[in-house]
C-alpha cells in the first residue's frame, strides 16, 4: 500500500519544482537512501518527514552537493541537474538550516551582504544604496519588513529565519520562476508565536510562486501549513500524501513502521513525596525571584515565550551561570552558586538546551562523549581502560537506541536526533535525583522522543524530581503533574490537573489575561 | 498507509559491521601512515646512503633533535586543552640564563636551579592569569611572555653568551647510558609519562574534552579552569627544567637562542597529532613525527643540502600532513545519518 501511494504524481500538469528518481547513496556497506523518489510542485510547501537517520539529511545533502548520491536523477523545474549538485543556488536550491549561520554582532545589511556574489565587483567599494534598495525589493516580495541597520543578536528567531530567507533569495537567479527553499528543522527550538510568523512566512514564499521543502519533527506545525508530505523510512520513501488526507497517527505509523497510540507518556502516577528541589528568590540572568518546590515523583514543567527565562532558569539551576542572590536547595543541600561539580556530585544533572554549546564535543567520539561522566569509574588497576569504556558506551547507546551503533564515530556524524539521545544517555546513567531537561525533545522523531521522556517519567516514579524547560506545551501539557509560565523572568501563573492544556500554556505565556484567569487555579507561585 | 512491520531503521546488523569494519581498515592506516613513512625513510636510507648504516649517525640523530623532542612534548601539555603555549623556548632560555648566571658567578646550583623552576612556575602562573582568568586569546598572551621572556634573558645575561658549565651540568645532559645521553632518555621517559596521563587517566580524557568544547566539559563537572592553569605551570615548569639541561647539554647560553626553538617544537607536535591517536596531540605521534622529521633531514643534508632544508623539510612535511589529516577527518565524519 506505501507503493500505491506514489502513483498519483507521474500526473499531467506544470512541471514540479523537484523531481527526484530513484536515488541511492551508501556510505561503506551501509545504504543511506534507496530507490528513493520524491516530488514537490511548484507553489506547495511539502514536509519531509522521518525517524532521526533514516536519510533525510542525506537527501538534502545530496541536493546541495554537499555529498555525491551513487546514482538516480534530479530535476529541478524540468532542468536535469548533473550529479552531484555544483554550486546548489544556481539551480535555484537553498538550505536554511537550523542554526542559520549569521553573525550576532554584525548588522542585518552586513550579514546579507556576507554571501553576495559581488564577482568581479569584489575589491569595489560596496554600494550601499544599491545593497539596500535590492534588499528592501526583496523584502517587499515576501511581505515582511526589518531594520536593515539593526544588529542581527537583537533580533527574534524568526526574523532570524527571515534575515537567512532573504539572503538566500539574493543568491537566487533573479529571472527564475521560481525556488526551492530547503528549510532544516527551522522551528526545532522555537516557541509557538515564533513558530508561527516563520511558518506564515514560508506560505508567503511557496505562494510566490516557490517550493518549500519543510524538514521537522513536529508534527502539529505539518499538519497545519504543508500542502503535501513525504515520509522516508530506512533510506525509502514510504509514504506520499496530501495533508489532508492523512492524519498524524497515520504519518508517525509510516515513519515508524508501526502504530504509535500515544505521542508522549503519561506523568507517573504517584503521590508527591518529600521536596526534593527547593528554590527561594532565586535571581540570576534574565530569571528574577523565581520561588518554587519540586517534590519527589514530580514532573514540573518551566514554560513562557522565548527569552522570558525558562532556558536560563535551567542553565542556572544547573551551574551554568552566575546566581545572583536567592537560594536552591536539593534534598536539603545548599546548593547556592555551586559548581556544575558539586550539583552533580547532589545528584541533579542538566539536559542542556543549547546542545552544541554546552552539551558535547562534536570532534570526540560518541563513546568519549558518552562516558564523559564516568571516566572516573572505567578504571582497571588504576588506569582507565579502553575495553571498559567500549563497552560502556555501547551499553549507553544501545539503552537510548542510537542510530548508527558506532562507538568511535565522531559526534558530528550523527544527526541532531542521535547526538541528543548520546547526550541524554550520558546523564541518565547517574540515575539522577533531580533531572533538569531543556528541550530535551529537540530534533528527535516522535518514537525516540517518547522513548526519551519515558526514561524521565521512570526516573520520576522511582523518587526522582524531573523538571522540564521547554517551549513546546502540547509536551509539557501532556507530560506535566504542572506547569509553571514565565514571563520576563519571574513565575506568573501555575497550571495543573484539568487547567492544564496546550491552549492554556500559550494563554498564560502570551499573558492573555482573560484566558488566565479562566482556566489557571492558582496565581504567580 | 504504510502497513508494514519492519523494525525501525537502525536494526540493520550485517551492514553495520561491514561498514565497521571498513572504517576499522582506514583508521588503522591513518593511525600508523606517520610511523610507516618513518620505517620505509630509513629502510631506504640505509638501502641507498651508506653512511646510514653506522650506529653512530643513528646515536647522532637520536641526539640532536632531543631539545626538540622535549620541547614539543611540553608543548602538547596545553595544546591539548586546545590553547598554545608558546612562551616554552624562552622559558627554556630565560631559565638556562638564570642558572648559567648564578653557577659561573659561583652561586650553588643547589640555589639556582630551585629559582629556574621557580622562574618557570611564575611563567605558568603569569599566562595563566592572563588566559584562562582574564580571557585573553593564548596565542597573544603567550606570544607576550615570549617577547618579554626574550627581554629578560638578554638582561639576566647582559647581553653576552654565558659559558662555563660545571662538570655536573654538562654530565646531567651529556652522561651516557647504553650509549646514549641522559638527555635522550629524559625525553623518551617524558613520553611514557605524558603516554600515561593522556590514554590511562581521567585527566588525560578530560584535557581533550576541555580543547573540544569547554561549556560542555564545565557544565559536565570537570573542573575546567583549575586544569587549565596547572596544565601551563606543568607548561612552565617543564620548560624551566628544559633551561638546566639546554645549559649542560650546550655547556653554555646564549639569550639570542630562544628564537630558532620557537615554532619547530609546533610544528612537530602538529604532525604528532596526525598519528596513533589521530586528530588529538599525543606524545607517540609526536616523538614518531619527530624523529621521522629528523631522519629526513638527516638524509638530505649528508646528500649535500646546507641548513635551509630543516625549515624547509619542517614546514612542507607540516603542511602535507596535516592536510592530509583533515581530509581523512572529512572523510570519517561525512558518513553522517
Amino acid at each position: 500500500m506505501s507503493t500505491a501511494t506514489r502513483l498519483p504524481v507521474e500526473q499531467a500538469g506544470p512541471a514540479p519544482a523537484l523531481k527526484v528518481r530513484s536515488l541511492r547513496k551508501t556510505y561503506g556497506g551501509a545504504v543511506a537512501l534507496e530507490h528513493l523518489d520524491l516530488t514537490v510542485r511548484v507553489g506547495e510547501v511539502h514536509a519531509l518527514l522521518g525517524q532521526n537517520g533514516c536519510g533525510k539529511s542525506t537527501l538534502v545533502k545530496s541536493l546541495t552537493g554537499v555529498i555525491g548520491p551513487d546514482s538516480g536523477t534530479v530535476e529541478v523545474y524540468d532542468r536535469q541537474v548533473h550529479l552531484p549538485v555544483e554550486a546548489a543556488h544556481e539551480h535555484g536550491i537553498a538550505v536554511i538550516h537550523q542554526d542559520i549561520g549569521l553573525v550576532d554582532e554584525m548588522t542585518v545589511l552586513e550579514n546579507l551582504g556576507a554571501n553576495a556574489r559581488y564577482g568581479t565587483r569584489l575589491l569595489l567599494p560596496v554600494n550601499t544604496r544599491r545593497e539596500r534598495r535590492i534588499y528592501t525589493e526583496l523584502m517587499d516580495r515576501v511581505g515582511f519588513h526589518f531594520d536593515l541597520d539593526a544588529k542581527v543578536s537583537t533580533l527574534s528567531p524568526s526574523e532570524r529565519a527571515l534575515v537567512a530567507v532573504v539572503r538566500a533569495m539574493r543568491l537566487m537567479p533573479d529571472d527564475a520562476a521560481g525556488q526551492l527553499f530547503i528549510l532544516d528543522e527551522p522551528t526545532a527550538a522555537l516557541p509557538k508565536p515564533e513558530a508561527d510568523r516563520l511558518l506564515t512566512l514560508m506560505r508567503t514564499v511557496a505562494d510566490l510562486g516557490s517550493a518549500v521543502i519543510f524538514i521537522s519533527h513536529r508534527l502539529a506545525e505539518v499538519m497545519e501549513v504543508c500542502d503535501r508530505a513525504t515520509v522516508m523510512r530506512a533510506g525509502r520513501d514510504v509514504l506520499e500524501t496530501r495533508i489532508e488526507d492523512t492524519d498524524r497517527a497515520e504519518i508517525v505509523a509510516a515513519m515508524l513502521g508501526r502504530r504509535m497510540d500515544e505521542f508522549y507518556p503519561d506523568p507517573p502516577n504517584v503521590t508527591p513525596g518529600e521536596v526534593r528541589v527547593a528554590v527561594d528568590a532565586l535571581t540570576g540572568p534574565v530569571v528574577r525571584d523565581a520561588t518554587f518546590h519540586v517534590a519527589a515523583g514530580e514532573v514540573v514543567g518551566f514554560t513562557g515565550l522565548a527569552g522570558m527565562g525558562q532556558e536560563e532558569l535551567a542553565n542556572l539551576l544547573g551551574g551554568a551561570t552566575e546566581t545572583v542572590s536567592g537560594t536552591v536547595l536539593v534534598d536539603g543541600a545548599d546548593l547556592t552558586g555551586a559548581t556544575p561539580s558539586r550539583i552533580i556530585d547532589a545528584g541533579m544533572v542538566l539536559v542542556p538546551g543549547n546542545r552544541l554549546r554546552d552539551g558535547i564535543w562534536v570532534a570526540g567520539s560518541a563513546e568519549e562523549n558518552i562516558t564523559l561522566p564516568v571516566v572516573p569509574q572505567l578504571r582497571k588497576r588504576g588506569s582507565v581502560s579502553n575495553s571498559l569504556i567500549r563497552a560502556k558506551a555501547e551499553e549507553l547507546m544501545a539503552g537510548v537506541g542510537v542510530h548508527p551503533h558506532d562507538p568511535e564515530r565522531p559526534l558530528g556524524g550523527f544527526s541532531g536526533g542521535n547526538q541528543q539521545k548520546i547526550v541524554f544517555g550520558k546523564w541518565m546513567q547517574l540515575d539522577p535525583q533531580v533531572l533538569l531537561l531543556d528541550e530535551p525533545t529537540q530534533g528527535v522523531d516522535p518514537g525516540a522522543a517518547k522513548d526519551l521522556l519515558g526514561r524521565a517519567m521512570d526516573a520520576a516514579s522511582s523518587g526522582s524530581a524531573v523538571l522540564v524547560f521547554s517551549g513546546e506545551h502540547e509536551m509539557l501539557a501532556a507530560i506535566c503533574h504542572r506547569v509553571l509560565v514565565l514571563h520576563e523572568g519571574r513565575i506568573v501563573a501555575e497550571l495543573s490537573g484539568a487547567d492544564l492544556t496546550e491552549e492554556s500554556l500559550l494563554a498564560a505565556s502570551e499573558l492573555d489575561h482573560a484566558a488566565v484567569t479562566a482556566s489557571a487555579t492558582e496565581g504567580a507561585a | 498507509m504504510a502497513t508494514s512491520t519492519t523494525a525501525p531503521a537502525g536494526s540493520g546488523t550485517p551492514e553495520k559491521s561491514a561498514a565497521r569494519r571498513k572504517t576499522d581498515v582506514s583508521g588503522l592506516f591513518e593511525k600508523w601512515a606517520l610511523v610507516g613513512a618513518l620505517v620505509v625513510l630509513v629502510a631506504v636510507c640505509m638501502a641507498t646512503i651508506p653512511q646510514f648504516r653506522t650506529a653512530s649517525l643513528f646515536t647522532t640523530m637520536l641526539n640532536a633533535q632531543s631539545l626538540v623532542l622535549l620541547l614539543a612534548l611540553t608543548a602538547t601539555v596545553v595544546l591539548r586543552m586546545g590553547d598554545f603555549d608558546l612562551s616554552i623556548s624562552q622559558t627554556m632560555v630565560a631559565s638556562a640564563a638564570v642558572i648559567g648566571q648564578l653557577t659561573t658567578n659561583g652561586t650553588s646550583p643547589a640555589v639556582a636551579i630551585p629559582l629556574a623552576l621557580a622562574l618557570g612556575a611564575c611563567v605558568g602562573l603569569v599566562n595563566a592569569l592572563l588566559v584562562v582568568r582574564i580571557g585573553v586569546d593564548s596565542f597573544v598572551a603567550t606570544l607576550g611572555s615570549y617577547t618579554a621572556l626574550a627581554g629578560l634573558s638578554y638582561l639576566i645575561t647582559d647581553s653576552r653568551i654565558v659559558a662555563g658549565a660545571s662538570d655536573g651540568f654538562i654530565n646531567f645532559s651529556r652522561s651516557q647510558i647504553a650509549g646514549i645521553p641522559l638527555i635522550t632518555w629524559y625525553a623518551w621517559i617524558l613520553v611514557i609519562v605524558l603516554w600515561y596521563v593522556y590514554q590511562r587517566t581521567p585527566l588525560g580524557r578530560y584535557s581533550l574534552f576541555i580543547g573540544g568544547n569547554r561549556n560542555a566539559a564545565t557544565l559536565a563537572g570537570i573542573p575546567v579552569n583549575r586544569i587549565r592553569t596547572g596544565a601551563y605551570v606543568v607548561s612552565g615548569l617543564l620548560a624551566a627544567f628544559l633551561g638546566v639541561c639546554f645549559f649542560g647539554y650546550f655547556g653554555a647560553v646564549d639569550p639570542s637562542a630562544g628564537g630558532q626553538y620557537m615554532l619547530q617544537p609546533f610544528a612537530a607536535a602538529f604532525l604528532g597529532s596526525t598519528a596513533i591517536t589521530v586528530g588529538r596531540f599525543n606524545a607517540w605521534g609526536t616523538i614518531a613525527a619527530l624523529y621521522l622529521l629528523t631522519v629526513g633531514i638527516t638524509a638530505l643534508q649528508i646528500l649535500g643540502a646546507e641548513t635551509w632544508v630543516t625549515n624547509l623539510f619542517y614546514g612542507l612535511a607540516l603542511m602535507l600532513s596535516v592536510a592530509a589529516a583533515k581530509i581523512a577527518g572529512r572523510r570519517r565524519a561525512g558518513g553522517a545519518k
